[in-house]
């Protein structure tokens, strides 16, 4: 069984300022003054992130979130993979699950591209005989060839970038939280690059993603919804909630 | 709750992952020397230096056995560094681990493990110089340099220094964690810890003997550092602390354990929000 349900989301999140904001210090003397001393350390502005998000995913459930900058989607992103619990309502994750929000965490350029791949893999939980053949894969995938036996500081960017994609694209996960679809490397690499990030995804038994791409959301999901401040304002086939998105015209009831 | 479930599975996962947590550990430090050929080298020289020049001027100044005295201090140090490292390091965990939490379905205590098992590490390194100090005395008794010569002590009895050591890993961890919070939510914490470090130094018995403090005892009986001092010092030093200093640091470690897992319970719904 492999489920994300998510029953009237509310999180809310501190936005911190100023650094005074962030100081033992200034919190000390704002206590001891009952107030009256560094104001803004009881002032901390709050972001209402989603506002009662409910969504049911599952399994063979693929869903593509739409939104502009702002709307929730990161959070949203982040809730499902048990980054951020909500303040109000349910969530219950069940399934092994991986985001793929910052690639590369972890990459160490002092490494060999060998060691950073045994690094992750460790970090991945896979176990030794599945390592080998993890490194075997990359070195395959990344066509680094010597070069994987050298720091990464060494290598340049495109390797670099193949690196960080054939890592972050071997993920084995029941649910796969991706934030927009990686984009990668020279005119050649982008086609194998595609067919990876699509295999991957065929892999999981539950994908969320978030994308501007209509193509990519209505190729790889069965499921949309559009977010607007912190809210579901549709959801529906990819197709159709694309079309009232880059139209930007909700359904009515949401209007109303 | 729901904080409470995710906060326990955390912490009964990160136990279930220690073997992860020891191997991140060693490749720290491996990391960490493999920058300079000398490095680990001159971490046991720098350390022998000071603690020769120590011994050199404060024998003199607390009329003690200048060989009883380096053996006190090459077993001292060592241990002040790694309660040292627990308390000035671990406002990072969290904020270092970002990327890696975001990334990776680990347990968030994993952060906390990997670092305190890394300050053992450490420390067992670090206590190389009190094994030079020891050989050394050894060959000076056995040259008949000594009229009353330094107690070398036995193997035997340096071996409980482990059960104390384990002892500061579990008070480090549980405090680590603590700290680790704070220090996330308050970015100012680390410099606060390295001051309060330094000060804390002062006031337990590193240096100097708690046994020569005639005026003001509750600076060392008040004080959680003598009692983790004394589980893994005197041991190294052939001694064996008294019951009433295990019991304190036994249920002060499980206290602080506690402590720290539920500010890290309570805490966890705005942790990643800190970070």
């Amino acid at each position: 069984m492999t489920h994300i349900k998510i029953t009237d989301a509310v999180v809310r999140y501190p936005l911190y300022s100023s650094s005074r904001q962030r100081s033992l210090l200034t919190f000390a003397a704002h206590k001891a003054s009952f107030g009256r001393v560094a104001r803004e350390a009881g002032d901390i502005t709050v972001v209402q992130a989603l506002n009662g998000v409910s969504v049911d995913l599952q399994e063979s459930d693929r869903l593509a979130l739409f939104g502009r900058n702002g709307s929730g989607k990161t959070t949203f992103l982040k809730m499902c993979a048990g980054l951020i619990l909500p303040d109000e309502g349910n969530i219950s994750i069940l399934g092994s699950h991986a985001a793929i929000i910052n690639p590369g965490a972890g990459l160490d350029p002092e490494k060999t591209g060998a060691e950073n791949v045994e690094y992750t893999g460790r970090l991945l939980g896979v176990r030794k005989q599945a390592r080998d053949a993890l490194l075997a894969e990359v070195a395959d995938f990344t066509e680094l060839g010597d070069f994987m036996n050298l720091p990464v500081r060494t290598y340049s960017a495109g390797m670099m970038v193949r690196l960080l994609f054939a890592l972050a694209t071997s993920i084995e996960r029941d649910i796969i939280i991706a934030d927009e679809v990686l984009g990668a490397g020279d005119a050649l690499f982008v086609e194998k690059a595609a067919a990876r990030v699509r295999s991957m995804f065929d892999r999981a038994k539950v994908l969320v993603i978030a994308t501007h791409s209509g193509e990519i959301a209505t190729q790889l999901c069965n499921r949309a919804i559009w977010l607007d401040s912190g809210r579901v304002l549709m959801a529906g086939e990819p197709a159709e909630v694309w079309d009232a998105y880059i139209n930007q015209r909700p359904p009515l009831e949401a209007v109303a | 709750m729901e904080q409470g479930a995710v906060a326990w599975r955390d912490l009964t996962g990160s136990i279930g992952r220690l073997p992860l947590a020891a191997w991140l550990a060693l490749d720290d430090i491996h990391g960490k020397y493999r920058r300079t050929v000398l490095g680990p080298l001159w971490i046991v020289i720098g350390q022998g230096a000071m603690i020769l020049g120590f011994a050199i001027v404060f024998s003199g100044l607390f009329r003690m056995d200048p060989a009883t005295y380096l053996l006190y201090l090459a077993a001292g140090f060592p241990v002040w560094t790694l309660i040292a490292q627990f308390l000035t390091e671990m406002p990072m965990a969290f904020i270092g681990a970002k990327g890696i939490i975001e990334s990776y379905e680990l347990p968030w205590i994993t952060h906390i493990w990997r670092r305190s098992i890394a300050y053992i590490l450490t420390f067992f390194h670090h206590i190389l110089i009190l094994f030079v100090a020891i050989g050394v005395m050894a060959f000076l008794a056995w040259q008949g340099t000594f009229e009353s010569g330094p107690q070398i002590p036995s193997f035997t009895n340096m071996l409980y220094a482990i059960p104390g050591v384990f002892l500061v890993l579990i008070a480090g961890t549980g405090t680590g964690l603590l700290i680790a919070v704070i220090g996330a939510r308050y970015r100012d914490l680390q410099p606060a810890m390295q001051v309060a470090s330094s000060f804390l130094m002062l006031l337990s018995p590193v240096v100097w003997r708690a046994d020569h403090l005639e005026l003001n005892t509750w600076i060392v009986e008040l004080n959680p550092v003598y009692y983790y001092l004394r589980v893994v010092r005197d041991p190294l030093l052939g001694l064996m602390p008294p019951a009433h200093i295990w019991t304190v640091a036994s249920v002060m470690a499980g206290a602080l354990f506690v402590l720290g897992f539920l500010v890290f319970m309570v805490s966890r719904r705005r942790l990643y929000h800190w970070l």
